[in-house]
């Protein structure tokens, strides 16, 4: 199949990207990887009169520790996240997350803030921004500001970015010692989407004690969801079996995904439930120092 | 819509094009240059038949647009040949029965050449892992496995 | 696929059931839906518009209402449309009935019955509701913003006594297009019976589903 008919632009800097977004407004959309919006285009299911490639915008992407954060650029592709060593070293949740974002072909195209920007709540990387507490930035023609994750997925395909916005870098506060994150899917074979998938961040406090705790949903809702319940419930206790059950029905409960061919309501919820508590398992063992 | 004049770098000869914007990379390296050994399977990104290598990496054509590899190297099965001689990997294709009907395997050798060429002695594992874009509905995947595995040896 | 809804509007069920057959005033609280042309007394052609992030769908249709009942403030509405582009179509069968729970409470049950056909039945219906579910917030939202006392007089609006919610107030603010989706096509209604009362709500709510449903896809 292929696409309706569109111009094509592909500016070589940023402030050329924003002005092509002012310029055609709610008929332009940014093209990055292509890997979420290309396949719409092509079954026409998404129209667009203005396509603006910011693929060869360079200084766009990276991954580098810098302030107290790890900030990866926009247009870093997964694949130089799933290479990156420090990533591998120190962020085990952001492999386990790469990992099972389609397959390696759609990741060596790919890029980390399309998979934010495109307001997917089936995308993998929003559940573990959310259980991060990243921060995403956010370049338009005023300038530069910064957007919490929380407040970034606003609804379906849609974010908190303007339409003459484009997101150029994602912030994620380096974990203090003692933290550890994991991310686990259920899919019905590789390269689909969840049929239910839980990010879960942790740190521990000299007790062992979880001090701080994120934990993400991916495809159960309308938008990722941030299982606060479950968090603030877990805060404060020793991470034993019985409570991290706990912490884990508490996320199951905050899924409200819809039924399709991966499942039923609450089937979805239930493995959302399960996989929330093997996701704290792994995260509270990596916190520990075990992998 | 206004075209866009664009050249291509395909098995190392470059090719210029006059395209429209919507033009898929498959239809430019089919059509436009036709070189068919490159597959259209489900064209909905899942089965990896179309797969090419773009500057060196294995990445589904059928969800690039051709203005997007302007100024870009891509490979493609019928550039795996060499002067006549086949690259091992097709040896190894050839020598362990790893193709049925053939149609996933351009896909396949390209996927497994640039794996190769980054991990020259890749695990089953590894090898199941790099291949698990490129989907194949004859085989089972054993013998795609083997003729790998009969590709990396032959190279180490 | 059957949905159920059901919602409490802050104003007497004599004033939402005005509302809720006043072709104009609900066509505010549906962004870019537009009435093109009315067939016969119970039945108007529209199109509506729903963008959702890159996807937008256009469609055209007619509703018909079936039965509409002022008496039991029960309504029957029948729909239909299809996707200018060709994506598919869908029927609707909604049946609303509003349930005056207090002076001023008025509780609004609707049971909609929805087929659809095309690519975007075979796409992924999952997403459906959830965008079914915003927009339907969004509409409600709207339509309380006309119906339920303002916390204040409104700007310029002087509306007789307070408390009155006949009628919007005449400086009523635009009706800021919904968060998800920003609509620009009209809903196909179908009018019924003498009273000229049409019974919009339930085809914008119809609509609304319907554009959903089309709208999401995942393979």
């Amino acid at each position: 199949m292929i696409p309706a008919a569109f111009d094509y632009h592909a500016p070589g800097t940023l402030t050329d990207a924003l002005a092509l977004l002012d310029q055609y407004g709610d008929d332009a959309k940014v093209l990055a990887g292509g890997q979420s919006l290309l396949p719409m285009l092509k079954i026409r299911l998404a129209q667009v009169g203005h396509l603006v490639d910011i693929g060869r915008i360079g200084g766009l992407d990276y991954i580098k520790e810098e302030g107290g954060f790890l900030k990866i650029g926009a247009t870093t592709k997964e694949v130089a996240l799933e290479r990156s060593d420090l990533i591998r070293a120190k962020y085990p949740i952001l492999i386990d997350t790469c990992d099972v974002i389609a397959d390696p072909l759609v990741r060596n195209r790919a890029t980390v803030g399309g998979n934010l920007a495109h307001g997917d709540p089936a995308n993998d990387h929003p559940a573990t921004m959310l259980a991060l507490g990243a921060t995403v930035v956010a370049r338009g023609p005023k300038g530069e500001r910064t957007i919490p994750i929380e407040q970034f997925f606003k609804g379906l395909f849609t974010t908190a970015l303007a339409g003459n916005e484009i997101l150029t870098e994602i912030r994620i506060p380096v974990p203090p010692a003692k933290s550890g994150g994991a991310y686990v899917k259920l899919e019905r074979k590789v390269g689909d989407f969840a049929t239910a998938a839980v990010a879960a961040q942790v740190t521990l406090g000299p007790k062992g004690e979880v001090v701080k705790v994120g934990i993400g949903l991916t495809a159960a809702g309308p938008v990722p969801i941030k299982a606060t319940e479950a968090e603030k419930f877990l805060t404060g206790k020793m991470p034993d079996g019985a409570t991290l059950a706990e912490a884990g029905a508490l996320a199951g409960k905050a899924a409200r995904p819809t039924a399709d061919r991966r499942g039923a309501v609450d089937y979805k919820s239930a493995m959302a439930r399960i996989l929330a508590i093997r996701a704290l398992h792994r995260a509270v063992k990596r916190a520990g120092g075990q992998q | 819509m206004a075209k866009h004049k664009i050249t291509v770098t395909v098995n190392g000869t470059a090719h210029e094009a006059e395209v429209d914007a919507r033009l898929l990379l498959v239809h430019l390296l089919r059509e436009d240059f036709s070189m068919t050994g490159t597959h259209i399977g489900c064209d909905t990104t899942h089965c990896g038949a179309c797969t090419v290598l773009l500057d060196g990496e294995p990445v589904k054509s059928c969800t690039i647009l051709a203005v997007q590899a302007d100024g870009h190297q891509v490979m493609t099965v019928e550039g795996l040949e060499q002067g006549g001689k086949l690259d091992p990997i097709q040896n190894g294709f050839w020598q362990e029965h790893g193709l049925q009907c053939g149609f996933c395997t351009p896909g396949m050798m390209l996927t497994s050449y640039a794996l190769l060429k980054r991990n020259k002695k890749p695990s089953e594992d590894e090898i199941r892992q790099a291949i698990s874009g490129n989907l194949c509905r004859c085989t089972g995947y054993v013998n795609i496995v083997k003729a790998v595995q009969h590709a990396a040896a032959a190279q180490a | 696929m059957q949905i159920e809804k059901q919602f409490v509007v802050a104003a007497p069920a004599d004033q939402v059931w005005a509302f809720l057959t006043d072709p104009h005033r609900v066509a505010q609280c549906l962004p870019g839906a537009a009435l093109t042309n009315q067939v016969d007394a119970q039945t108007y052609e529209g199109t509506i518009t729903v963008k959702v992030g890159p996807v937008s769908s256009s469609y055209r249709g007619k509703v018909r209402f079936e039965k509409l009942d002022a008496a039991s403030r029960t309504a029957e509405v029948v729909a239909s449309g299809q996707d200018v582009r060709g994506k598919g179509g869908a029927d609707l069968k909604m049946t609303s009935r509003l349930t005056a729970r207090g002076p001023r409470e008025t509780e609004v049950n609707v049971v909609q019955e929805i087929n659809v056909t095309g690519i975007l039945a075979q796409m992924g219906r999952g997403m459906i509701q959830d965008v079914g579910d915003q927009m339907f917030e969004k509409f409600l939202a709207a339509m309380r913003i006309q119906l339920e006392p303002a916390p204040a007089a409104a700007p310029g609006g002087a509306m007789g006594t307070p408390g009155a919610g006949g009628a919007p107030p005449a400086a009523a603010p635009a009706v800021e297009p919904i968060q998800v989706v920003s609509f620009g096509a009209g809903v196909l209604i179908r009018a019924a019976g003498r009273a000229a009362r049409n019974p919009m709500v339930w085809v914008a709510v119809a609509a609304v589903v319907l554009i959903v449903w089309w709208l999401l896809h995942r393979s």
